[in-house]
């Protein structure tokens, strides 16, 4: 029997689910939303006493951090590096210059007003940690938003912790992780979402151990002085990225790599991304144009129910 | 004895302190997803040079001292403790207002092409 918990944590609707009898289950899953919670009082951006606001607060000084937190850290830098500095960490400012400076539901009822340049230099270089005394310190004018890396460590940590009780499956706000196949054999069923019709579903992925995520323009927007704002930052600009991708969905060995992945693909654009895209051996991606034109890489396949997509 | 760099600043920490420079280019030279394996990061390969039996060792050259504060710096120098703040831990007291239940998923089975019509585990889309 499969048995799931939904709950709402770091700014998202978050479900996990557990093949296990239900008695079991009652113990396993309600632990789930303890656990995010605890990780969100170290790495939220918008809780003024996490060990990232405390970070961010104390530039230029060495500050002493969690395990919890390092590892997030490191995750950043690897997510850094691993996409060429497109996607970073670093990019708080400008977040918050483009008018994402507090809890995205605030956004859609308040609005925002912020009249602030956009800077181009964002990247982790100057970061200074002390590996074995788990020291860190960042420079003045650097601000960190672990975003998407915290959301995707925290669905594979539930993973690694829920699949020693049985198959099990992480969805964080969208960026899921499933963990082995089901008791009978069969891997998990994930729908891809589509932007334009958000009650449709565009195609059905068959997963097993590996992650998917999406990144996207059509749910996380606002207005700042008249401009359409998104939460993608191209660094290179420092602005919103400028992409014709609406959507982009990539399938990947976990999630924090696949959260990555979609971020880059829109930043890139459809054309420049779905060619990165191909040439990760391992990824396979479904892009959403803006024009609602689809692009399928050939690696998809592996992953997808229909034939439409099978024929790609 | 403390060591001079000819071409680049140096600075030095008390013993046992190693620094690490964690540049984008270093961190991705490390294996990139060992953490995911629940593997310590091994960074070594970057730690400091050079020390000696004085305690003090050299930061690696790597270092942008042009964007280091010099005041951010110094406590970690002269007293292991002082400067530096202890953030481990939850910091903040907070409960799940609404305890979520436990409840049965179903998943229909795929019966055709296309998406429509059949009920996944979960949905990928932008972050909701």
């Amino acid at each position: 029997m499969i048995n799931q918990i939904k709950f709402r944590a770091m700014g998202s609707q978050m479900m996990a689910a557990l093949e296990v009898d239900l008695e079991l289950a009652e113990t396993i899953l309600p632990q789930v939303p303890q656990w995010i919670e605890e990780w969100e009082q170290s790495l939220s951006r918008f809780r003024p006493e996490s060990e990232l606001s405390r970070l961010n607060r104390s530039q230029g000084k060495m500050i002493r951090v969690s395990e919890i937190f390092w590892d997030v850290l490191n995750l950043s830098l690897q997510t850094e590096h691993t996409s060429q500095g497109l996607v970073t960490p670093a990019v708080l400012n400008a977040l918050e210059t483009a008018g994402y400076s507090k809890d995205f539901d605030l956004i859609r009822s308040g609005g925002v007003q912020i009249n602030q340049e956009f800077t181009s230099k964002a990247s982790l270089e100057d970061l200074i940690v002390v590996e074995e005394e788990k020291l860190v310190l960042i420079p003045k004018g650097l601000s960190l938003d672990f975003g998407g890396v915290a959301k995707g460590w925290a669905a594979q940590k539930v993973i690694e912790n829920l699949q020693k009780f049985g198959p099990a499956i992480m969805d964080a706000g969208g960026d899921i992780m499933s963990g082995s196949a089901l008791q009978d054999g069969s891997p998990w069923p994930i729908a891809i979402g589509d932007p334009f019709q958000p009650e449709n579903d565009l195609e059905m992925l068959y997963l097993a151990g590996e992650g998917v995520a999406t990144s996207g323009q059509d749910y996380r927007f606002w207005n700042l002085n008249g401009t359409r704002m998104h939460h993608i930052i191209d660094v290179r600009t420092g602005r919103p990225a400028e992409s014709d991708v609406f959507s982009a969905t990539v399938v990947a060995p976990n999630v924090i790599q696949a959260e990555m992945a979609a971020k880059v693909v829109l930043i890139l654009g459809s054309e420049e991304g779905l060619s990165w895209l191909e040439d990760q051996p391992d990824h396979a991606g479904y892009i959403v144009r803006m024009d609602n034109t689809k692009l399928i890489s050939k690696h998809l396949s592996n992953y997808c129910w229909s034939k439409t997509c099978q024929n790609h | 004895m403390q060591q001079t760099n000819r071409n680049k600043p140096t600075a030095g920490v008390l013993n046992g302190i190693k620094i690490v420079i964690a540049s984008g280019a270093v961190a991705g030279a490390m294996g990139i997803w060992s953490m995911l394996a629940g593997k310590a990061l091994n960074i070594s390969n970057v730690q400091a040079q050079g020390q000696d039996n004085t305690g003090l060792a050299e930061l690696p050259t790597l270092i942008p001292y042009a964007a280091v504060q010099a005041s951010g710096v110094n406590p970690v120098l002269n007293n292991s403790t002082t400067g530096l703040r202890n953030v481990t831990g939850p910091t903040q007291n907070s409960t799940i207002q609404t305890a979520p239940v436990v409840q049965t998923m179903v998943i229909a089975a795929p019966s055709g092409g296309g998406g429509g019509g059949k009920k996944g585990a979960a949905r990928t889309n932008s972050s909701r």
